[in-house]
């Protein structure tokens, strides 16, 4: 796949790196000419364009209206927003993938200004931590399609009503399900048959608002 | 004194539209214009992120455009004659442009 990686900073330089290993073909730009010759690949896997990603012209010369995916990983969400909606806007990119650098700034990072996928760092440092310490809540892991679907995990704590159930019987919702059950550091399949147990990590993969189905399923009503 | 008359202002509306595509002939991620007639508007709740999307349809089928940042546009209406300008890319099977330049036609 053709890729356009902008910022050559060290998130930029080891994607760059890692995705020319998978074989894909990377255009990487910067203004900054010292960072773009940093990164480190065989030789002619990654194309180095030195300019300002925010400059439709110096988009087009990197070949934006035939890549696959954009991603904006500048140091700078006002520049990450301007690559994205220019991705989009002008050249149709199929897929936009932007870094959040100040979490106040993700509620921006929408369909509005082209963004398919936004990653914050700060969030998903937040989610890991909470799903390290957290038993008997929802914790969000990761929301796809925009924010349309949700991977939630929930450890089942004493006194769920989901113990002894088996999944068939949880009443989840609709637009829900269970993709894998964690038991003692195994994954489990999640038959219909299959009872759950105490300390349980139950993962539900779920689109639209029913999150408080799944918290009444599986946590109950405290 | 003698005064010397003001050359006659070029005639006004003598303007070339653009070249247009039928939009079931419209290839993808390529700049385009479309030319057709609104015929659907829609418009988001108002908790929702301001949008507006039109159809536009032409005798060979129809696309849509997305103008985020904005509930309403001047002159955007129904039945209105448009010309769409922009990168089209599929949704679905649907031709799709964002924030396309537009001119509207008597």
């Amino acid at each position: 796949m053709k890729i356009i990686i902008a910022g050559a900073g060290s998130v930029g330089r080891y994607m760059a790196e890692q995705l020319t290993k998978f074989g894909h073909e990377i255009f990487l730009l910067d203004t900054d000419e010292s960072a773009v010759n940093r990164a480190h690949a065989p030789e002619g896997k990654i194309h180095t364009i030195v300019g300002d990603a925010c400059d439709l012209g110096v988009l087009e010369r990197a070949g934006a209206a035939n890549v696959d995916v954009v991603a904006a990983v500048t140091g700078d969400d006002e520049d990450n927003l301007v690559v994205s909606l220019l991705a989009k806007q002008e050249f149709g990119v199929p897929r936009v993938v932007a870094r959040v650098n100040n979490p106040n700034n993700e509620w921006m990072f929408n369909d509005m200004w082209g963004v398919d996928v936004s990653v914050s760092t700060p969030h998903l440092l937040t989610a890991l931590v909470e799903e390290a310490v957290a038993v008997g809540t929802l914790v969000k892991l990761l929301s796809l399609e925009n924010g349309k679907a949700g991977l939630n995990e929930v450890t089942l704590a004493a006194g769920s009503p989901a113990i002894g159930t088996m999944i068939s019987d949880l009443k989840l919702p609709r637009e829900s399900t269970v993709v894998a059950i964690i038991r003692d550091g195994h994954v489990v399949v999640p038959a219909a048959d299959l009872p759950l147990h105490e300390n349980d990590e139950v993962l539900v993969l779920a689109t639209g608002d029913c999150e408080a189905e799944i918290t009444r399923a599986l946590i109950g009503s405290k | 004194m003698f005064f010397r008359r003001k050359p006659a202002p070029e005639p006004v509306g003598a303007v070339t539209l653009p070249e247009c595509t039928p939009i079931a002939d419209a290839p993808r991620r390529q700049k385009i214009n479309v030319c057709g007639k609104v015929m659907r508007m829609q418009s988001r709740p108002a908790q929702a992120l301001p949008t507006v999307v039109i159809s536009v349809t032409d005798a060979t089928g129809t696309a849509t455009a997305t103008f985020t940042g904005r509930r309403s546009i001047g002159g955007l209406e129904l039945g209105r004659k448009v010309i769409l300008t922009g990168v089209g890319v599929d949704t679905g099977s649907l031709l799709t442009f964002v924030n396309p330049e537009f001119t509207l036609l008597p």
